[in-house]
């Protein structure tokens, strides 16, 4: 029998957000509460912690264990039963009180999710977006504090995710 | 009268008495309560069910009509009581008893058997110039208790082993609620944790003809509990739901070698002690706990939790085209069970960067003696 690890997937694009092994752990996979809590803290290229996304909007999956994936989870998506490697293709968001802009060349609309926390903000605020192959350019309209700083944490499927913080 | 057991034995040309006839009877019925009464637990066997029709008087005021539901019970003398049809329980009888003590209250039903001689068979008198009763009528009483009388009915007196169905033993239908005056206002089959008994069986062993032994809950129909002793692949005892086929698709069993499977959490019966999780985990996420122990028991005190973490530091790059050892640890801490790991990587295009990291755990899970 070969050793497996859990991936802590994103439901709605199957990123992998975290990896964990527990030994002797049975076959069935732990719920999303019990390894996340609240929810699964993330941080930006900083390494602030940005966000944390709800368990609601997790699961967990066993895979075949992989060092690789084990140390750097994000690098990854879930495919297949097993995990498939990203490649770090640039992408760009940018947020305002009133509008968040994901920016990612697509050759069909791709639509990503994105979660928004910190600030104000007494829960995450989650939404999606629809980003154009015309455009290259995806928009969601939002009503922010302004002069409140926020985190958001943006998932586009086939792209690793993006984090960032800003002031709006 | 001796205290063996007699039964009949008839020859040819006997004259036949009374005594004869009767021993004939009580033979069978003596037995039929000795196997009750030793085989059984005492309790409803069917419906005797209590039900309120709620109802107004002239005045507005409310009130319930309460009725025993016709069934079958079982007395602690092995007697089986019948009430043939439902009946509605009599407010004059409880007055009559006077076991209310105040108003507003709680108080037990109960049914017990008792016999009573039937009127002459007409037929039967004339013949034999006699007009004693030739038949015995097995009634019933509903009747009822003060308030407590339920908590004592394991005390009542029981028939000897050699002796028949005796009479007057209280079986609990349930309760009504008296309003202090003249009627009743409710009925329950459970109050203050004592409920109606029901028959049951009483053996030290319990014995299936087959390989399977199954206990099922009323009906055993489809996604109703089972509990199932199967012989076959050396032996295995199983939980689980009946499927449309009346086999069981197990949640929990036990193989003969003492193997456990469950599908769930074994959250209960947390032996006192120290258990233990480890391996590895990613940074923002919690740790697991060790199996059987829950957050509920770490945020009540029950269980203390001790993490050590380490950074995971394998000499792997997560991405050898873009990032090369060596890794700096930046960050590598746990608060409760939430870990943070954060390292730096060198860039093979030169420079470095900061990547959130996983780390080896140990968490041990300190539970005290109760």
């Amino acid at each position: 029998m070969s050793e497996t690890m859990s991936l802590v997937i994103f439901n709605e694009t199957d990123h992998v957000l975290a990896a964990f092994t527990e030994a002797g752990a049975g076959d069935k996979a732990p719920d999303p509460v019990d390894v996340v809590g609240a929810g699964l803290l993330i941080r930006n290229d900083e390494g602030e912690v940005v966000a944390s996304l709800p368990a609601d909007d997790l699961r967990v999956e066993n895979a075949d264990r992989s060092e690789r994936v084990l140390i750097q989870p994000p690098n990854y998506s879930f495919a297949d039963g097993a995990a498939a490697f990203l490649p770090d293709v640039p992408s760009a968001l940018t947020l305002t009180a009133s509008k968040l802009t994901v920016t990612r060349a697509v050759s069909q609309d791709t639509e990503c999710f994105f979660v928004i926390d910190g600030g104000d903000l007494t829960e995450p605020l989650e939404g999606s977006a629809v980003i154009t192959a015309v455009a290259n350019k995806g928009e969601a309209l939002l009503s922010l504090t302004p002069g409140q700083t926020y985190g958001v944490v943006v998932l586009i499927p086939g792209v690793r995710p993006i984090a960032k913080k800003a002031s709006v | 009268m001796t205290a063996k057991i007699n039964r009949p034995n008839f020859f040819e040309g006997q004259v036949l008495t009374a005594a004869d006839l009767d021993l004939g009877l009580s033979y069978g019925r003596d037995q039929h309560a000795r196997h009750n009464r030793y085989l059984h637990d005492w309790g409803v066997a069917e419906g005797l069910a209590l039900t309120k029709a709620d109802r107004r008087d002239a005045n507005g005021d409310a009130y319930a009509v309460v009725t025993a539901g016709k069934g079958v019970a079982i007395d602690g003398d092995g007697r089986e009581i019948v009430l043939p049809e439902d009946e509605a329980l009599s407010t004059e009888l409880f007055i009559q008893l006077q076991v209310a003590s105040k108003d507003q209250d709680w108080y037990p039903v109960f049914i017990r058997g008792r016999d009573e001689r039937a009127a002459p068979q007409a037929t039967f008198a004339s013949a034999c110039g006699s007009d004693r009763p030739n038949r015995q009528v097995e009634g019933y009483e509903l009747t009822f208790g003060r308030k407590g009388d339920e908590l004592t009915l394991d005390e009542q007196p029981r028939a000897d082993v050699n002796q028949g169905p005796g009479q007057g033993w209280k079986t609990l239908l349930g309760f009504v609620k008296w309003d202090g005056v003249s009627r009743f206002t409710d009925c329950a089959d459970s109050v203050d944790g004592v409920s109606v008994r029901y028959a049951g069986v009483r053996a030290d062993s319990v014995t299936a003809r087959g390989d399977r032994l199954a206990i099922r809950a009323a009906g055993g129909d489809q996604g109703k509990p089972a509990l199932v002793i199967d012989a076959g692949d050396d032996g295995a005892l199983s939980f689980g739901q009946l499927d449309a086929k009346g086999a069981v698709t197990p949640v929990f069993s036990v193989d003969s070698k003492g193997d456990v499977t469950a599908a769930g959490k074994i959250t209960s019966a947390v032996a006192a002690g120290v258990h233990v999780a480890s391996g590895v985990a990613f940074d923002g996420m919690l740790l697991p706990l060790p199996a059987g122990i829950s957050q509920a028991q770490v945020d009540s005190g029950q269980a203390v939790l001790h993490v050590h973490v380490t950074p995971r530091y394998l000499g792997v790059s997560p991405e050898p085209a873009v990032l090369r050892n060596p890794m700096t640890p930046l960050e590598c801490r746990a608060e409760g069970r939430r870990v943070f790991c954060r390292n730096l990587w060198e860039k093979t295009a030169g420079g470095t960067q900061s990547l959130p990291g996983s780390c080896d755990y140990t968490l041990l899970a300190f539970v005290a003696p109760d």
